[in-house]
Formats: C-alpha cells, sequence, structure tokens
C-alpha cells in the first residue's frame, strides 16, 4: 500500500501525453486543420481504453498506488472502460458537429480529453483531496464546453448558470470535506469506512461528521441532477452543444454516480453494517430525493417542445432510478446502478448521435421537427425509437433490464418506504412512456411538412455510423443477453463493497 | 425446436426476410407476410392438435425448458414454454385469426413493409404470451405486444390514430407495471426464508402447486399474512387491473372504443379476436390459480364488475351510430360474460367462460371482417346512411347476418354455448349475491339483441340506398378471409365437445383447486 | 494571558472576514466588489496566523489578495463597465430567497458545531490530524511541502491539468477567428 507504483495509472499517464501532445499540434497548426489534434486526441483515449481492459484482466484483488491515493479494483476499471467508450462516442458525435462551426477545432478536442482523463482519475478516487480536484478538472472542463458556441446566447446563458451552481457546489463539496476532515482527522475513504468513524457518526460528535456528509452528498447532488440540485440541467442541457449535451448526461452523470457510491459506501456503509439508527434515516432522505427526482424530471418533460430539453429533464428522471439503486444500499442495489449506468450509455449516447445528425440537417431541436425521420431517414429512426423505447424501459431492451434490477433491489428491501418509493418509481415509468411516444409518434405517424427542412440525411462518417450501431447492438444485447454484463457489475459491486 | 418455439419465433423469421425486401418490390413483403402467416396457422394447428393427448399425469406438452437469466441465487428466469388445452386453444385461434388478418391486410398500401414486420411481431408477442410458464417471460411477451400494436394503430390507423394509440399503450403500461410489481412480491415472498417453497419462484407451474399446498395456510405470500396482511389483496387486485385493462372490464374500458375505432381493419380482427383473451387467459393463468383464496373473497367484486360490462356496454352499444363503435362495444359487454363465469367458480361458469374467450374471439373477428368490408365500399361506417344491402350484396348480408345471430347468441350457433354456460354457471355461483347479479347480467341480452337487430334492420333490410346501388359483392379474397371464421361459428355451434373436450383437463385441475379453499 | 489575546483577535479578524465578504457581494461596483474582497482574504490570513500556519498566512496575502485580486481589477478596468450596465436585474424576491438560505445554512452550521460540542473547546487549542504532526511545527513550509510533495503529489498533479484545462478553456472563449 505504501509504494508508489507510478505505472499503475498508466491510463492517464496515457491520456496526459495524448493530451499535452494534442495540445503541442494545435499551437503549431492553422485553425482549419486540426486533424493532428484530432488524431492524437482518438489515439489516446484508445489506448488508455484498452490499457484500462488489459488491466482489468490482469487485475487481483485491489491494487493501490501512490501510497494508497490512487486504488485500482473492478469497479475502478468498469468505469474507467465505460468512460472511455464514452470518450469515444462523444469525438465521433464532435467530429461530425465540428464541421459545423469554424473556430476552436482544437480546444474543444483538448477539453475534451481533460474531462475525460478527470474522469478516470474519478474512477480511482481514493481520497478526498484527489476527489475534489479530478472531479473539479471534469467540471472545468465542461464550464468551457458548454459556454463554446460563444454567438450562441443560449450557450453563454448555459455556460454561466453551469458556472455559477457549480461553484456554488463545489463551495458545498468543499466544505463537506473539510468538515468530515475536521471530524475523523483523515481525508483517505478507507479510514473513513474502516476506522471509529461509524461509532462517532452515532453520537453528538458525528455530527461533524454526519453534517459533512450532508455537505458533500448536496456537491454530488448537483453533478448528477438530483432535486433539489437540479435546475440548471434543462438549461445547459438545451443550450450546450450536442455533444456536449451528450458528454454531460453520460459522462459528468457517471463520475457524479461512480463518487456519490464511493462516498455513500465509506461514510454511510459502517453504518448500515452495524445497524444503527441513522442508517434508516439516510436510507428515507436519500428515498425522498429519489422520488422526488423521478417525479421532477419526469412530470417536467412532459410539456417540452425542445427534444433536448426534454432529454435533460429525463435525464433528471434517470438520476432518481439510480438513486433508487443507493437507496437500497446493498449489493443488489449497487450491481443494479452499474447495470443501469452500462444500458444507459448505449442508449442515450444512441439517441444523442441521432440528435447531432438531425441537427445538421434542420438546424433545431424542436420535437415537431422530428417529424418525417422515420420516413425520410429509416435507419437514424430506428436508432432513435429504440433508444428512447430503452429511456422508457421496454422489455426486452437494455433499459428495462436497469429499471428492473434497480426495482428489484428496492422491493427486495421489504419496507414501506421501498415500496412507495417503487411505487413513485412506476408512476415515473408511465409518465416516461408518454413523452418518449409523443416523439416516436412524430417520428413514424407525422408527415414532415412541405418544404421542410427534413430531408434523408447522407455522408455519415464511419465513425458516427459505428456509433449508431453498436450503440444500436448494445441496446438490444444488453436486454437479451444480460448474463455477462450482470456479472461484471456483480463483480465491480462486490469490489466496492469491499472497499 | 419444438413445434411451440417454432410457431412463436417463425413470425419473426419473416420479419427479418422482410427487413431485407427493398423499397421498390414492397409488394414482396406481402407475399412474406402472407406465407408466413399460414406457416404459423400450420404450427399452431399442430400445437393444438397436441393438446388433444396430453399424457396422464402430466399438465403440459411441447415443454421446453433453457436457462435465460440467471442473476444468481434463485432470480433465474427460464425460457419456459408449453401448452395445455387452454393455450392450445387460443393458439390455435392465433393461428386461425391470423391468417384472416392477414387476408385483409391485402388492401394496406402504406408503408407496406413496415406493416408486416409489424404485424408479424405482433403475433410472436401473442403466441410467446400464450405459450410461456415462466411468469417473467410471460412478462416480456406480453410487453413486446405492446409496441407492434402501437404502430399498427398509430400509423396505419384512421383520423385520430395517434391519440388511439398513445392511449392503448399508455392503458396497458399502467396495468402491466402493476403485473411486475406482482411478479417480484411474488418471487420475494416465495424464497424467502421459512416459505417452504422448493420450486422455481417465477414457474407457473411450480407457484400453482405451491398455492395449492398453501390453501388454507395463508397462500403464497403467507409470509405476509402477519405482518402486512393486505400484500396477497393488493398483488392479486394489482395483477387483476393489469389483465383487466386488456379485456377490457367496465372501468378501464375507455381505450377499447378509441383502438378499434382507429384501427384498421385487420389490426381491430387481432385486436378482438385475440388480445382482448389475453387478459382472460392472465386471469386464468396466474391471477386466480396462485391466489385462489383472495378470489373467492373478490368473487362479488368480479362477478359485479363483469355485469356492469355486460349491460353498460351494451347500453353504450345501443347508442351509437358507427357501426365499428357499436361492435367494439359489444366487445366489451360479451366479454364481460367471462368475468361472471370466472366469479362463479362453479365448472359450468368456468367451461362458459373459456368457450366465450374461442367464440368472441372468431365472432367479433368476422364481425370487424364484415364493416371492414363494407367500410371500404362505402368510406364511412354511419349505420343510418346503409340500408337495403340485402339485395345488392346477398352473400354478404347472409354471412354478416349469420355473424350478428351468432353474436346475440343465437342456439345452433357458437356464441349461444358461451353464453349459455356463464349463465348457468353463473346463477348457482357460490357468492351470495350471484342470483340477482345475473339475473340483472341477463338484461343485457335483450339489450343486445335491440341493437344488433336495428343494426340489421338499418344496414340490410329496408329499401336499397342509392349511395349503395353500385356495391359489389364479397370478391374471392373476402369471402375467404371470412369463411375460416365462419366455419367453426357453425360447426362449435352444432356441436361444440371438441372444444370443451381440449380444455376440460384445465378445468378440472382449476375446479380442485378452488373447490378445496371452499372446503 | 496568550489565549486571550488571541481570542480576541479570532473575533475581530472573523468579524473583518464576514463583514468585508456580505459587502463584498452587495455592492454594485465592481472594483468596490474586489476590494473588498482583498480585504476578506487578509482577515483569512489573519486566522492562519492565529493558528501558527504562517506560511499559509503569507501565500494568501501574496497570491489572492496580491496576485489574483490585481489581476481582477485589471480586468475590470479594461473592460471599462459603465454604470448602467451595473444596474441590477432581478428583483427582491431573488434577494429574500438568497438571504434566507443563506441565514438557514448558517443556522445549521451554528446547530451543527454546538452539537458537536466545539464550543466548549478553548479557540487555539493545538490541532493534531492523522498525520500525527503537532501544529507547533505547522508554521514551517517543509511541513507543508512535503505532504504536497509525497502524500498529496497525486491531487497536486491533477491541478496542473486543471489549470491547463482552464488555460484552454478561457482562450477558446475569448478568441475571435483567427483567419
Amino acid at each position: 500500500m505504501n509504494e508508489w507504483n507510478i505505472g499503475l495509472a498508466m491510463p492517464e499517464w496515457i491520456l496526459a501525453i495524448s493530451a499535452l501532445v494534442a495540445l503541442f499540434l494545435d499551437a503549431r497548426t492553422p485553425y482549419h486543420r486540426k486533424e493532428g489534434v484530432g488524431n492524437a486526441v482518438w489515439i489516446g483515449v484508445i489506448v488508455a481504453t484498452l490499457w484500462s481492459i488489459m488491466q482489468g484482466f490482469g487485475l487481483d484483488g485491489k491494487e493501490y498506488a501512490f501510497r494508497g491515493r490512487y486504488g485500482l479494483d473492478a469497479f475502478s476499471v468498469l468505469f474507467k472502460v465505460i468512460f472511455g467508450i464514452t470518450a469515444m462516442f462523444v469525438m465521433a458525435m464532435s467530429d461530425t458537429w465540428l464541421k459545423r462551426v469554424d473556430r476552436g477545432h482544437g480546444e474543444f478536442r483538448l477539453l475534451t480529453i481533460f474531462a475525460t482523463m478527470g474522469m478516470f482519475f474519478v474512477a480511482s478516487v481514493e481520497d478526498f483531496a484527489t476527489l475534489f480536484v479530478a472531479l473539479e478538472l471534469i467540471t472545468v472542463s465542461f464550464y468551457c464546453l458548454t459556454a463554446f458556441k460563444r454567438n450562441d446566447v443560449r450557450s453563454i446563458e448555459a455556460g454561466i448558470k453551469y458556472i455559477v451552481l457549480g461553484a456554488l457546489a463545489s463551495a458545498f463539496l468543499l466544505l463537506g470535506i473539510a468538515f468530515i476532515y475536521g471530524a475523523t482527522g483523515s481525508l483517505l475513504l478507507r479510514d473513513l469506512a474502516s476506522s471509529g468513524a461509524a461509532d462517532q457518526i452515532g453520537h453528538a460528535g458525528g455530527a461533524l461528521l454526519q453534517f459533512g456528509v450532508l455537505l458533500t452528498l448536496v456537491g454530488l447532488g448537483f453533478k448528477i441532477a438530483a432535486v433539489p440540485f437540479q435546475v440548471w440541467t434543462p438549461d445547459v442541457y438545451e443550450g450546450a452543444a450536442s455533444p456536449v449535451t451528450a458528454f454531460l448526461s453520460m459522462g459528468s452523470k457517471a463520475a457524479g454516480f461512480v463518487l456519490l457510491l464511493k462516498v455513500v459506501r465509506a461514510c454511510l456503509g459502517p453504518m448500515a453494517d452495524s445497524g444503527l439508527a441513522a442508517a434508516s434515516s439516510w436510507g428515507a432522505l436519500i428515498a425522498l430525493l429519489a422520488g422526488l427526482t423521478i417525479l421532477y424530471g419526469n412530470l417536467g418533460a412532459m410539456w417540452q417542445g425542445n427534444l433536448k430539453r426534454l432529454l435533460g429533464y429525463s435525464s433528471i428522471g434517470h438520476a432518481g432510478y439510480l438513486l433508487m439503486g443507493v437507496m437500497a444500499f446493498n449489493h443488489a442495489g449497487f450491481t443494479a446502478i452499474l447495470y443501469y449506468l452500462m444500458a444507459y450509455l448505449f442508449t442515450v449516447l444512441g439517441v444523442f448521435a441521432v440528435v447531432v445528425l438531425v441537427n445538421g440537417l434542420t438546424k433545431s431541436h424542436r420535437v415537431d421537427d422530428y417529424a418525417g425521420l422515420g420516413r425520410t431517414n429509416p435507419f437514424l429512426a430506428l436508432v432513435l425509437t429504440c433508444g428512447l423505447l430503452s429511456l422508457a424501459g421496454v422489455p426486452p431492451l437494455a433499459g428495462f433490464f436497469g429499471k428492473f434490477l434497480i426495482f428489484r433491489a428496492v422491493i427486495a428491501k421489504g419496507t414501506v418506504v421501498a415500496y412507495s418509493l417503487a411505487a413513485v418509481g412506476s408512476l415515473g415509468v408511465v409518465v416516461s412512456m408518454y413523452y418518449y411516444l409523443c416523439v416516436v409518434k412524430r417520428i413514424y405517424m407525422h408527415e414532415a411538412p412541405e418544404n421542410g427542412p427534413m430531408k434523408t440525411i447522407s455522408g455519415i462518417s464511419r465513425p458516427m455510423m459505428a456509433v449508431l450501431w453498436i450503440c444500436l447492438i448494445g441496446i438490444f444485447v444488453l436486454g437479451f443477453f444480460v448474463q455477462p454484463f450482470m456479472s461484471l457489475a456483480e463483480q465491480a459491486a462486490s469490489a466496492l463493497l469491499a472497499g | 425446436m419444438s413445434a411451440l418455439t417454432f410457431a412463436i419465433f417463425a413470425p419473426i423469421v419473416g420479419m427479418i426476410a422482410i427487413l431485407f425486401v427493398k423499397k421498390e418490390e414492397a409488394e414482396k413483403a406481402k407475399t412474406i407476410g402472407f406465407l408466413t402467416s399460414l406457416v404459423m396457422f400450420a404450427a399452431c394447428t399442430y400445437v393444438a392438435w397436441q393438446c388433444f393427448h396430453i399424457p396422464e399425469g402430466q399438465q403440459y406438452v411441447l415443454e421446453s425448458k433453457a436457462l435465460w437469466i440467471d442473476l444468481g441465487g434463485s432470480f433465474q428466469v427460464h425460457y419456459h414454454i408449453g401448452v395445455d388445452g387452454l393455450s392450445g386453444m387460443l393458439i390455435f385461434l392465433t393461428g386461425l385469426l391470423s391468417v384472416c388478418a392477414a387476408l385483409a391486410s391485402f388492401t394496406i398500401k402504406q408503408s407496406v413493409r413496415g406493416y408486416w414486420a409489424m404485424f408479424l411481431l405482433l403475433h410472436c408477442g401473442v403466441i410467446g404470451t400464450f405459450a410461456s410458464l415462466d411468469m417473467f417471460l410471460f412478462y416480456v411477451f406480453w410487453e413486446i405486444m405492446l409496441l407492434p400494436m402501437y404502430f399498427l394503430i398509430g400509423v396505419w390507423g384512421g383520423p385520430r390514430r395517434i391519440y388511439a394509440a398513445i392511449k392503448f399503450f399508455l392503458y396497458t403500461l399502467f396495468g402491466s407495471i402493476f403485473l411486475l410489481a406482482g411478479i417480484l412480491i411474488v418471487y420475494f415472498a416465495v424464497t424467502a426464508e421459512g416459505s417452504g417453497f422448493t420450486g422455481n419462484p417465477f414457474s407457473i407451474p411450480d407457484l400453482t402447486d405451491y398455492a395449492l399446498a398453501m390453501k388454507g395456510s395463508g397462500g403464497i405470500l403467507h409470509n405476509f399474512a402477519s405482518s402486512l396482511s393486505w400484500i396477497p389483496t393488493a398483488v392479486f387486485w394489482g395483477m387483476f387491473v393489469a389483465f383487466a385493462v386488456k379485456v377490457p372490464v367496465f372501468p378501464f374500458h375507455t381505450w377499447l372504443p378509441d383502438a378499434h375505432v382507429e384501427a384498421p381493419t385487420p389490426i381491430s380482427v387481432i385486436l378482438a379476436g385475440i388480445l382482448l383473451k389475453l387478459g382472460g387467459y392472465g386471469m386464468l393463468r396466474i391471477n386466480f390459480p396462485l391466489f385462489p383464496e383472495v378470489l373467492a373473497d373478490s368473487a362479488f367484486i368480479i362477478g359485479t364488475l363483469g355485469c356492469i360490462s355486460i349491460v353498460y356496454g351494451a347500453l353504450v352499444a345501443m347508442a351509437q351510430t358507427d357501426f365499428k363503435k357499436m361492435v367494439a362495444y359489444s366487445s366489451v359487454s360479451h366479454m364481460g360474460f367471462c368475468l361472471l363465469g370466472f366469479a362463479s367458480m362453479t365448472s359450468e361458469g368456468m367451461n362458459g367462460a373459456i368457450l366465450q374467450l374461442f367464440n368472441h374471439g372468431t365472432i367479433s373477428g368476422m364481425l370487424f371482417l364484415v364493416v371492414g368490408v363494407v367500410y371500404e365500399r362505402a368510406h364511412h361506417r354511419d349505420l343510418n346512411r346503409f340500408g337495403g344491402l340485402m339485395w345488392r350484396m346477398p352473400v354478404y348480408a347472409t354471412i354478416s347476418s349469420i355473424a350478428i345471430f351468432a353474436s346475440i347468441g343465437l342456439p345452433g350457433l357458437s356464441g349461444f354455448w358461451g353464453e349459455f354456460l356463464s349463465f348457468a354457471g353463473s346463477f348457482k355461483g357460490l357468492y351470495s349475491g350471484a342470483k340477482i347479479i345475473t339475473v340483472i347480467a341477463t338484461l343485457g341480452l335483450v339489450f343486445t339483441a335491440a341493437y344488433y337487430l336495428r343494426a340489421i334492420q338499418k344496414v340490410f333490410l329496408g329499401k336499397t340506398n342509392p349511395a349503395c346501388e353500385q356495391f359489389p359483392d364479397l370478391d374471392k379474397r373476402e369471402f375467404w378471409m371470412i369463411m375460416p371464421l365462419l366455419v367453426p361459428t357453425i360447426l362449435f355451434g352444432i356441436y361444440p365437445k371438441y372444444l370443451i373436450e381440449i380444455y376440460q383437463p384445465f378445468v378440472e385441475s382449476f375446479m380442485t383447486l378452488v373447490a378445496k379453499v371452499g372446503a | 494571558m496568550e489565549k486571550q489575546v488571541s481570542t480576541v483577535f479570532f473575533w475581530i479578524f472573523a468579524a473583518l472576514i464576514a463583514g468585508s465578504g456580505l459587502i463584498a457581494i452587495t455592492r454594485r461596483n465592481a472594483v468596490a466588489t474586489a476590494m473588498w474582497a482583498s480585504l476578506c482574504f487578509v482577515g483569512i490570513a489573519g486566522e492562519f496566523i492565529l493558528m501558527h500556519a504562517y506560511f499559509l498566512a503569507v501565500v494568501e496575502v501574496l497570491v489572492y489578495a496580491g496576485a489574483i485580486m490585481v489581476l481582477f481589477l485589471f480586468v475590470i478596468m479594461l473592460i471599462n463597465l459603465r454604470e448602467e450596465d451595473l444596474k441590477a436585474t432581478e428583483g427582491a424576491q431573488l434577494h429574500i430567497a438568497g438571504a434566507l438560505f443563506s441565514l438557514g445554512f448558517l443556522g445549521a452550521l451554528v446547530w451543527t458545531v454546538r452539537r458537536a460540542g466545539l464550543f466548549d473547546i478553548p479557540l487555539n487549542a493545538k490541532y493534531v490530524g492523522a498525520e500525527g504532526t503537532a501544529a507547533a511545527a505547522a508554521g514551517e513550509t517543509a511541513q507543508l511541502a512535503v505532504p504536497l510533495f509525497s502524500d498529496y503529489v497525486l491531487p497536486f498533479e491533477i491541478v496542473s491539468f486543471l489549470l491547463l484545462s482552464a488555460i484552454v478553456g478561457s482562450v477558446l472563449i475569448t478568441k475571435r477567428r483567427l483567419s
């Protein structure tokens, strides 16, 4: 545990080196010739992801680096692979999207890889100091990515909102960390999980720790867009460029959940183990937030005429379902969260890939402008439909099993709180079905208006085509062949619980 | 691969074949779709035939079982299928109606490939649901049905199709969430410590046996009976709602008229002929066998709902001027007989209800086809704007009249037996108030006769409406699409023994389940 | 005697921080805000001194009050905001909501600290961290540098990328099209 073992963090170093190479190339090339930057970034992400996979095969229990402040286990490997795939999909989308923009090609890719690097670090976080800076690395990169469309008022507004609320959340997080440190004298997550923190948290001295945990959860709640820290989501989703929104909805959210799981495991795990009364009130608090998040997200999405706003609200709803898994707080719940995120990866990125392509044609995100997509672009319509239905949780698509596992974990709790939460979740499913179907209906059942912008989209780039196909196949595979992915999720959840 | 698996996945093969058809040759999709439905019919007939010889001591035939999802512990979902007389009969009905509906679908001109792909996917879901012996698999097939139906109504339907499609989808989804929750709660209850259950927690046969063993000692959810005694009742009613939406039972029926009126003819046929049966089937297969005691306690409510459906459906049908809407409401009314029969928990009542499932399938299928034929000629369905079709279209009028009289329940035609036995059973029903409810329900018969006779008079008799002068009689395709349904209507009207024979083992085992509880 | 003196100074600095911070966020004029904010930093530096963290105190003044605030002022004066640009746009409701929220948060803080029994501990009690280093030595630069470049070297390195990302981002947002 006390070795430096720097090589363990090789995926991050690969990303760092490729970022520096890209930065160097960016500085030396004129603005319209940024292929070099793109290539460096692509190679970096691919190699880093492959390296993580290799590490996953050779992994034996948990390994540490940097004197125990960087850890690698099945949980972190799984998330690094998820982040790597997310980054690749987002880069494929942004390559398509950047063709419509005449500036900032190099910077866009650099910021993407910086954010990816932050996510990789987040997956291996072992103490609060690294947690904070890694999270800030992600967030700062996203501030700039969100405000990327400098000439678009919406984009600027989104950027400002994201910065202001993000800074507030960071402040809460930092204060929370300070309280936790003050109470326990250590920044290491595993000290919290193993030391006398569990005993402390019960009596008055533990008030500091509890307050600290609460503030930390507030900070992380912002990242995952849980009620009551969700207000930024629809505006930012709408204002940001579509590839950024895709990155935000998958990468940033997953990163938030990695940390949430780690913190919850470290801070609340000992309580749950020792069966303190406080554990159930924490569970009730999380259940309340989960229920409100589901209701807010799904009810809010019903009135949206803008697809990206709709997806923003629905993303709040999905955060609620994931929080249901946190509320279950056991192996089954964590496994369900991991499976849900894997399914969400293919589903939501497939949807955004179509959004990016259609936006290039119609220059809008209005749901009405998707009318006639089924006739003009059958394949894109198919991907979008399968994606939306999977988001809604129609069996036997990927999203269904994610939701199913979550509900299973919650109902297994057998308490009245759990049953009520499951009931609220079911209500959310029905409501979400309604608004997703409203989009599907536009795609297939409305004709494109005469002289409307909807035409057959040609010249879809090869990486983009690959993204569409992989997402489509992924949506079905994760629905039909649950087993292999389930065992991945189970291993990762066991690793998380092992500490 | 068993014939049953073949019957489930043959439509999928056909669907994939259609996806490879080129846009210019869209007509090929029609051929593939029709041929697939013929193959499906052959397979379904074979499956039903097998159900006549179920070996002694065995409940299901053509059983196959393979592990599908293993989430560790006892959470093992199997691809477990098999048929007994009840499901065999309904699978046969599915095969039969699929051929008729396929013939009726030849008039579809818009997005032909998509239509046939969805049409076949729908059948995969339906046959799969009938064949499932694993609750989870049942649920998955149940949901698979929803989507193609949504598209079939929403894309190829009438003017208000989008509204109707989304209403249909949300109603059914709302119900099926209760089903899923119920399945999960049953799973947790029977796998909890001290339940004494040794089988597979999703297997319908295992759970049914367990319910039989647990009669009188709290039922399959007896774990909850001590702490949360309302749970078994809640689960029963949750599942009941899931199936009642499909049947449809009185307060949950409002999606049906919209869906029927907007759906294209062949889809109305499938909707009325098969999908409504799934509701009744689900009750018989899952809802009642797992909770026989709750059923006994709730018989009055179920009977009342059935009675309301019968009378209310008939009254509303009487008020309609739209031919199709009238037939749609008559479905609400006729499916009420099934509930009346179920609630009685007598052998006659069960026989009647199950006969009604099959016969309503053929008769209402015919009626929707009949409506479709006249709609294609007149492009409206207003009962007041027809007249004297008897003289212009004699073959058509004859067939239609037979269908209508069968629906009224004229002795000698198949509709009679279901209604008669349901009433006979209901009259000696085991719950208090059964007699009054039955008497009120017979009112429905009077109303039914009234609106149907009025329809015959307005459409077929009287002076020929000038607008209908030029209507040609049935062509060959139309004749042969109705014929497969007409034959069983007459055949089983005269000689219902074959039909009764096929599902008799099911009724017997069901009666033992119910009887032991009552005793 | 030393105890009482440092207690008095603690409260003075605390009032300075809270007061100047409050004034800073209520000013319309950006220059005034920046000036009040640097006063706030000076107060924080004072608290560091009371905790014998002399190096941190110096850094606080040098970097925050000195460098960063000067940079801010420089930028503010460069963009030359006019008076009418600084008029408030939000209604009073938002201010009230903000004030209520802040007061509530303050209450929660005080309640927590009280419940944890921290009011009973003397303000200048020597802090002993998990690493076992006594506060007496905290003023030495080495005490800060050793953990920073050993245990916390990973976050330290990530911070360098964080800054790089911020620089790239600000270039992206500010630069004109280079054609």
